[in-house]
């Protein structure tokens, strides 16, 4: 049996450090750009706090995440035509839409929850949302009725 | 460019003109100097090839004038600088209500090469400022990108659109893409 | 005695003529502008950028020399309103804003219709919701289809949206969310096609009552940040032609049911391009009646420039892909407009706000119409 290698030791444990802080770096980066993002793209209509404008522009607060409890809707975040549209490219905007969730919508987030990927942003982008009111008046209606929620996050105050 | 040496000599020797109409035409004249003199571009598009090769911006007196359209946070601004109106770069004239929907660019800031990430909020609720009209459009696109569109009346989500002038609120440096 | 006699006579034929009364004039007496309008009239929409409440267009003749005989008329526009111009009615139809107390009280957002000739308000339509689209310029913000039975609004909250009017019945009668796309391009038989956020398209045709009868999405086709278009294209023979900031020309075919975007073609020689020649301005293309499309062009453009004026306008037969003219212009220009007539003027809004006419065949610059009032006329209509 080899003696221990202080050595060795030191250059694997440096060498897991190095790992491990890059793989830190570069989530921090992610985060980094996903705020970024948010607030290139997204903020301007939805605002800083993600509340949004009764009757204008949804609110995403405390709320967004509700859409992932529902058939369709894990769809529907990616699909609709801010996200969907948003002129980055698909990791990009699977990054934003997972710090956006966890930022804003820590709570409603299924346990179950999936991490957005690049790759199902892709695919998910190939396929237009053309009827965006409709699909969200669905999800709303389907929102009342499986989680009791009452609020559309639209037109509440 | 004969037509740029034109407009500056037409515009230097009007005489009792229409103090607002000489606005009007003075932003774009401006903005024809800024633009050909001191170009100012977020260093996120030139990463992707935008725009690389262009020279850094000369440090002068007017770029760090919140009153100039050649200003460093001016570089995709259209309308009135609330610097002229009783307000500042930063803060909404008495009176008025600053629009929470806006549009949102980048412009580099020439004395530390930095690209900051510049909130173009507008005031809203009374008739027009009239003062120090600015049209500068750096990565300004037509409106069916809207959030990179600065031709749209921008007083969304507040009592009245009636347009007064715009502020530029600086919200944090932008990184590099990764 | 007879020569003081004669000369008693011609003081009394002197005095009377002296003295007579000036004629009694009738109350009352309106004028009322001409019909069909002249072809070298030209409407010019001053949206009053510095009292955005009291915008107007100017009715003027480009072909008198002063502008006493220049100003023919106006009608209000209230908050930079979207204008449409009817061909076969005699009506006009104003897409504005007002709020009860000026700049500020309760909104509410109609459509005005005004008669041609009296210019007299004939009717209003309220349009609800408080959604209208406030943006300059607002060629595509509103749009007659169908033989002009139909009037199309586009409403911008920043949600988009097209409200249809049926212009007969004075009254709204449909609204179309649309998926984020924008603005509105005749399209078919009853129909419309937008410009969405990623650089595609959405095509609508609309059934007799409004109704969407059936849509279509058309794949992105250019790149917004590399060559982006222009959101003014000009249309000649249901074909639209969108100048692109990179000096392109992309057909789109708005003929069928829905958009077909086709060949993109390049506007400039290698050398006008080592000079950087674009496209650029605000109502920065139009087209005469004779497949030629007039386009606002700089040389030194660069990324930023899409709005400066243009030294030059220049002319392109569509059909055959060529430039047959350029026309120097003697100041620069933001706005181009073309009558519609076989002798085509060319108005051209100036950078000092007067407007420049010019022989669109010849390029000679005939005459510039200036001090009638106006501050910002940042859109021209031609009168036919």
């Amino acid at each position: 049996m080899r003696p221990f290698s202080k050595r060795y030791f030191i250059v694997c444990s440096s060498l897991v450090l190095l790992l491990i802080s890059s793989f830190t770096f570069a989530a921090d980066e992610k985060v980094n750009l996903g705020r970024q993002n948010y607030i290139l793209n997204c903020q301007g209509c939805h605002l800083p706090d993600a509340s949004g404008s009764p009757g204008v522009v949804p609110r995403m607060n405390d709320f967004v995440g509700n859409f992932l409890h529902l058939e369709g809707g894990r769809e529907f975040i990616v699909q609709v035509p801010g996200s969907a549209n948003a002129p980055i490219g698909d990791q990009e905007l699977a990054d934003v839409l997972n710090w956006m969730l966890v930022n804003f919508s820590k709570e409603q987030i299924p346990v179950d929850f999936e991490p957005y990927t690049g790759k199902e942003i892709g695919i998910l982008r190939d396929q237009p949302l053309i009827d965006v009111n409709g699909t969200r008046a669905r999800l709303i209606e389907r929102m009342r009725k499986k989680l009791g929620i009452k609020e559309d996050a639209l037109n509440d105050v | 460019m004969k037509w740029f040496d034109h407009i500056t000599e037409s515009i230097s020797r009007k005489v009792a003109q229409n103090s607002s109409r000489r606005s009007f035409i003075g932003g774009f004249g401006t903005a024809i100097v800024g633009g050909a003199v001191i170009p100012i571009l977020p260093v996120a598009r030139a990463a992707e090839g935008h725009g690389g090769g262009q020279p850094t911006a000369p440090i002068d007196g007017a770029v760090d004038d919140p009153a100039s359209c050649d200003y460093w946070r001016n570089c995709s601004i259209d309308g009135f600088l609330c610097s002229c109106c009783g307000g500042t770069s930063t803060s909404c004239p008495p009176g008025t209500e600053m629009s929470p929907i806006t549009w949102i660019g980048t412009c580099k800031n020439p004395h530390d090469g930095k690209d900051y990430i510049i909130s173009y909020n507008d005031c809203c609720g009374k008739t027009s400022c009239g003062n120090c009209f600015c049209n500068t459009n750096l990565l300004d696109r037509p409106t069916y990108r809207p959030h990179t569109a600065n031709d749209i009346n921008w007083c969304l989500g507040t009592s009245s659109a009636a347009y007064h002038c715009t502020v530029t609120l600086v919200l944090g440096v932008a990184t590099k893409k990764a | 005695m007879k020569k003081r006699f004669i000369i008693f006579l011609l003081l009394c034929i002197c005095n009377t003529a002296v003295w007579s009364d000036v004629a009694n004039d009738k109350l009352g007496v309106i004028g009322t502008l001409p019909l069909p309008y002249p072809d070298h009239w030209v409407l010019a929409h001053d949206v009053g950028f510095n009292h955005m409440l009291n915008g107007k267009v100017i009715i003027l003749d480009a072909e008198q020399q002063t502008r006493n005989k220049q100003y023919k008329g106006t009608y209000d526009t209230s908050l930079i309103a979207s204008v449409a111009i009817a061909k076969t009615r005699p009506e006009m139809y104003v897409y504005e804003t007002f709020y009860t107390r000026g700049n500020r009280g309760t909104r509410t957002d109609v459509v005005t219709i005004y008669d041609k000739a009296s210019l007299n308000v004939l009717d209003e339509i309220i349009i609800p919701g408080g959604k209208r689209a406030q943006m300059l310029p607002s060629d595509f913000t509103i749009h007659l289809i169908d033989d002009e039975k139909y009037l199309l609004l586009f409403n911008f909250t920043p949600s988009t949206s097209v409200a249809v009017v049926d212009v007969e019945k004075r009254k709204m009668i449909n609204e179309i969310d649309l998926p984020s796309c924008s603005l509105i391009y005749p399209t078919g038989k009853r129909g419309f096609s937008s410009i969405c956020s990623d650089a595609s398209m959405v095509s609508y045709q609309l059934d007799k009552k409004g109704q969407v009868k059936n849509k279509s999405k058309i794949e992105s086709f250019f790149s917004i940040d590399e060559d982006a278009l222009f959101e003014r294209p000009v249309l000649i023979d249901g074909i639209a032609y969108f100048p692109t900031f990179n000096a392109n020309l992309r057909e789109v075919d708005l003929r069928g049911d829905k958009a077909v975007p086709g060949k993109s073609w390049r506007l400039r020689t290698e050398e006008e391009a080592a000079a950087n020649w674009r496209p650029g301005g605000m109502q920065l293309s139009g087209a005469d009646s004779m497949g030629n499309l007039y386009l606002l062009m700089h040389d030194g453009g660069a990324e930023g420039t899409h709005k400066y004026p243009g030294a030059e306008v220049w002319v392109f037969d569509v059909k055959n892909q060529k430039r047959v003219r350029r026309i120097p212009l003697i100041m620069p220009g933001l706005v181009v407009e073309i009558s519609q007539d076989k002798s085509p003027y060319l108005f051209v809004t100036n950078v000092e706000m007067n407007i420049d006419v010019y022989d669109a065949l010849t390029g000679k610059h005939i005459r510039t119409m200036s001090d009638f009032g106006q501050e910002t006329p940042l859109i021209l209509f031609s009168a036919n």
